[in-house]
């Protein structure tokens, strides 16, 4: 198993800087997955670990071997870093029946044919496509496209499992099939594997660690549960996370010498003092527990909207200018628009932000 | 009391009501009008030709006792395909053609496709200056190249005068250089690679490049890549390139004709003007079919090679992003080869020919013959070209020159009009029986060879037809014929740039009770129009320097500059002929300057 590692890498398209001094260590054998939004570098970082961009600056290392040194001058080619990479449109060679896209790469390693055919059907089985060899590409659904694309990287067994965004193009059913198909193969071959995506969703459910990227630069690195439980900034908090995370601004002020957040409308109690008093509060949205009962300690607000979907209840409500997303998967509750509901939410749960630096801070 | 009425009647009403509905939609009026239109002008006036074909003409008494006027006959078939002047007629002019457009074909495609990979796929200096070099060749008239060669290379024998090579090295040139198949096939390639650089450029760059950045990553090299990836998959394009160059070399007339005549070498194109000119009509008109059918079957063999592409989906939507090959060091040198080609290729025959415009006395190319002469000289010195006065100075010329202008002009206008009407009429009845027809129909003047149009002309209107006058001989029929071989063209313009409109943005005027007329001026006018300006003045460029489509139909009075060109070719003034030429190609260059300002769109892309 063998990790890769940045240092410092940059990369510009004339005014526009693409990756901005980026440093990262993938571990070997993990799963790590490059997340942000279009235009946020990611797929350049994936092309320039692969060699088809070169990087301005920086360091590029795969293994032992240092494959782009800016200092040195040194660039090796991408044929020759013992990678594999899954395009967003596959690739698939048009012109090639499946059996010959996928020998492709396997005769430029002069194996010898029985060793080709052999490792050709092997991973078409693993990719569960056994008997598509003489089919052309066009013949393919999309699904059984993708299949054979990742089936080709497999069978040339590279290092280094390079993904980009290879799921995009398929209808939402199929993608989570694949998600778990893709999860099985890291954990059979165990090979490091660097995946490229804008889903939130795909990155928490794969990978082993998350990369968060904006504007070219590293947001924060960490495991998925990291990523969710403690997003180092407010843009991370907003990106990850299904339906999007409530932030409220607040004041934080001490009554009677306890700690507590004052969001203007209502106030609640605070276990820790931070030492700046302007802060963005992140609330998830299964945080905040829904009564229709007053409670002690509860807020009333009232309901502005209801979006009932099957397991779960999407509900937003209002008070004053504050209006929370919250949700509930308990099947009794029954709301209707404008009805007064009362609200409990869990201190040690909700993250404080400095207002100015958008930055998580740290308390114990 | 009961009211009883019929049935039946009550059932045909609404029916009727609905046909007389569907009668009076617009596009359903233009679909019918535009077919009523193209079978009057381009089916009718074919049938016409076959018919002539078939039935004695006027003063086919000298070649047989037969010969009644009107009367069907197969004499001029058998005449022109089973007697002995089968071979001169037409063996030889059709092995000749065959020979001329292969080897042209096979030559400019080679160049055009080294070019294409030079600068999509390689790091070579100076790329966008090639681009724009490149496509200069075919701008200009294909003819003109004739007329610079025959310039460099004409040998005193059978030119008379001497060629600039002769001057200047004193050997005679032999003929097989100067004229025949030769030069023939030399300028036609120097035309036609840029046609099959553009095709074939244009295809390199939308190749989805991840298809050969797989292929790298898996260590394939360079060349593996080439030959593997990007040659197969470039296949189609090829092949279509190769047969759409082929069948335009194959109905050219201009070049033939400059280089080909003095030697008696014929080719369908100029046996066919031969014929026509002699007044052998019906002769004519066999050969004008035999080229149509080849040209047809040229083309229905390109539809089937784009069709069954085995699905090659290269186009994605980010094309080509990779890096280019490196030619480290070769680079220069291979720099040097394609300069010195563009500079024999394009500057080289453009500045003979404007040199020799400024030449006194014929075969002299000293610098102390250069003058004016030709270009300002106010007339009657017979020493030179009869007395003929200079180009700029003769009102004749003028009048010649505003004819191209008002030809250009009128069948650019008429041809975007008629473009956004039909593709309107196509737009909004797709995949109805009758847009297809139209659409069709539509297509059919690309069958067509220019100069096999133009005889199909001559034999339409040569008399008044019904309420149509006998419009041979006129500007009308001019205009006529160019607006006409633009349709293909403009039709499919007009249906891209209608697409983008009639939907839901003319439906829209439609709920809140605008009518068509309103709906089409406020609307559909304006948002097409944008698409079909880079068209229209292509149609007028294109229009500038049409010969072949116009040669069999002006008479004195109706003579564009390109046609008089060739009068004075014939008549072996040369200076005149080039001063002529060279008068047009400042033509061109100005509204192809004008274009690039406008609307800042190149001819590459529009030609496409």
């Amino acid at each position: 198993m063998i990790g890769v590692t940045l240092r410092h890498v940059s990369k510009r398209f004339g005014e526009v800087v693409a990756v901005d001094d980026l440093s990262l260590d993938i571990e070997p054998g993990s799963f790590l997955t490059l997340l942000g939004p279009s235009g946020c570098g990611k797929t350049t970082a994936l092309r320039c670990i692969a060699g088809l961009e070169e990087p301005d600056e920086g360091e590029i290392q795969i293994g032992e071997r240092v494959v782009f040194s800016s200092a040195e001058g040194l660039f090796m080619p991408p044929g020759q870093r013992g990678l594999g990479l899954v395009f967003q449109s596959y690739a698939l060679w048009p012109h090639m029946t499946v059996f010959q896209n996928i020998a492709f790469g396997l005769e430029l390693q002069k194996l010898p044919k029985t060793e080709i055919s052999g490792r050709v059907e092997q991973s078409l089985a693993d990719l569960k496509m056994d008997g598509m060899e003489e089919r052309y590409p066009h013949e393919l659904s999309g699904g059984q496209q993708q299949r054979v694309a990742v089936a080709r990287m497999l069978a040339a067994r590279p290092d280094v499992f390079l993904m980009d965004e290879p799921l995009s193009n398929l209808d939402a059913r199929l993608r989570t099939d694949m998600r778990s198909e893709l999860k099985r193969l890291h954990h059979m071959v165990g090979a490091t594997t660097i995946y490229v995506t804008h889903d939130q969703l795909e990155a928490l459910t794969m990978s082993t660690q998350i990369a968060v990227l904006c504007q070219g630069n590293l947001f924060q690195v960490g495991t998925p549960d990291e990523i969710y439980r403690q997003p180092a900034n407010l843009f991370v908090a907003d990106f990850i996370g299904s339906p999007k995370i409530n932030l409220l601004e607040a004041t934080v002020r001490t009554e009677d010498g306890q700690p507590r957040l004052d969001f203007g409308s209502f106030s609640i109690s605070y276990p820790a003092l931070p030492v700046i008093q302007e802060v963005v509060a992140a609330i998830r949205p299964e945080d905040i527990a829904l009564s229709l009962q007053p409670a002690p300690g509860a807020v009333e607000f009232v309901i502005y909207s209801v979006l009932p979907a099957g397991s779960e209840l999407i509900v937003q409500v209002q008070r004053d200018e504050v209006l929370l997303t919250i949700k509930e998967t308990r099947r009794q509750i029954n709301v209707g628009i404008d009805q007064p509901v009362w609200l409990q939410f869990d201190p040690d749960s909700i993250n404080l932000y400095d207002k100015r630096t958008e930055q998580l801070l740290k308390l114990e | 009391m009961e009211i009883s009425m019929p049935v039946p009647l009550m059932r045909a009403r609404p029916a009727a009501r609905r046909l007389g509905r569907y009668l009076t939609m617009p596009h359903i009026i233009l679909a019918f009008l535009f077919i009523v239109l193209m079978f009057y002008l381009i089916v009718f006036p074919l049938g016409r030709m076959i018919w002539t074909s078939l039935t004695w003409q006027l003063g086919d008494e000298r070649f047989s006792r037969d010969a009644q006027e009107g009367a069907f006959t197969l004499f001029h078939w058998q005449r022109v395909f089973a007697s002995r002047i089968t071979k001169a007629m037409v063996i030889s002019p059709l092995r000749n053609s065959f020979v001329t457009a292969l080897g042209a074909t096979a030559l400019a495609l080679g160049v055009g496709s080294i070019l294409a990979w030079l600068v999509s796929r390689t790091d070579l200096p100076l790329r966008r200056f090639i681009t724009s070099v490149v496509t200069i060749p075919y701008m200009l008239p294909s003819w003109v190249l004739a007329l610079s060669w025959i310039i460099i290379f004409k040998n005193q024998r059978i030119g008379g005068v001497r060629g600039l090579l002769e001057y200047l090295t004193g050997l005679q040139v032999p003929d097989w250089l100067a004229y025949g198949p030769l030069p023939i096939i030399i300028t036609l390639c120097l035309h036609y690679y840029a046609f099959a650089f553009l095709l074939l450029s244009g295809a390199l760059v939308s190749l989805d490049s991840s298809l050969e950045e797989s292929a790298e990553l898996f260590g394939a090299s360079r060349w593996r890549i080439l030959r593997k990836i990007t040659l197969p998959l470039m296949m189609p394009a090829f092949l279509s390139a190769f047969i759409l160059t082929f069948s335009r070399a194959l109905g050219t007339f201009g070049t033939p004709a400059f280089l080909g005549r003095p030697v008696r070498y014929f080719t369908l194109p100029t046996m066919l003007y031969s014929n026509v000119r002699q007044g052998l009509f019906a002769d004519g008109f066999i050969l004008a079919l035999l080229l149509i059918v080849i040209s047809t079957i040229t083309i229905y063999v390109n539809q089937r090679i784009i069709g069954t592409r085995k699905g090659f989906h290269t186009i994605a939507g980010k094309g080509f992003r990779g890096h280019p090959t490196p030619l480290r060091g070769w680079k220069y040198p291979i720099l040097a080869l394609v300069l010195i080609f563009l500079a024999l290729g394009v500057f080289l025959p453009v500045g003979v020919l404007f040199y020799r415009s400024v030449m006194l006395y014929e075969g002299d190319y000293s610098l102390s013959n250069l003058s004016l002469h030709y270009w300002i000289n106010p007339g009657g010195d017979v020493r030179f070209a009869e007395g003929s006065m200079g180009l700029l100075r003769d009102p004749m010329i003028l009048k010649t020159a505003w004819n191209s202008i008002r030809l250009s002009v009128l069948t650019a206008i008429i041809t975007a009009v008629i473009g956004i009407l039909l593709g309107y009429a196509i737009v909004k009845g797709r995949g109805t029986r009758l847009s297809r027809l139209v659409e069709q129909m539509a297509f059919l003047p690309y069958l067509m060879p220019s100069i096999a149009f133009g005889a199909i002309y001559i034999s339409m209107f040569a008399k008044p037809l019904g309420p149509i006058p006998a419009l041979y001989g006129t500007f009308t029929i001019l205009v006529l014929i160019s607006v006409v071989k633009h349709l293909p063209y403009s039709s499919r313009a007009g249906v891209a740039s209608v697409m983008q409109v009639a939907g839901e943005l003319e439906e829209a005027a439609t709920v809140v009770g605008a009518k068509w007329a309103r709906r089409f001026r406020r609307i559909i006018l304006p948002l097409s129009s944008s698409g079909l300006m880079a068209g229209t003045l292509l149609t007028f460029i294109t229009t500038m320097r049409e010969l072949s489509l116009l040669i069999l139909l002006v008479t004195p009075a109706t003579r564009v500059l390109t046609t008089m060109t060739f009068r004075y070719a014939e008549q072996d003034f040369e200076q005149l002929t080039d001063a002529l030429a060279a008068f047009i190609v400042i033509l061109v260059f100005a509204g192809n300057f004008i274009i690039n300002r406008i609307r800042r769109t190149e001819i590459g892309a529009a030609l496409r």
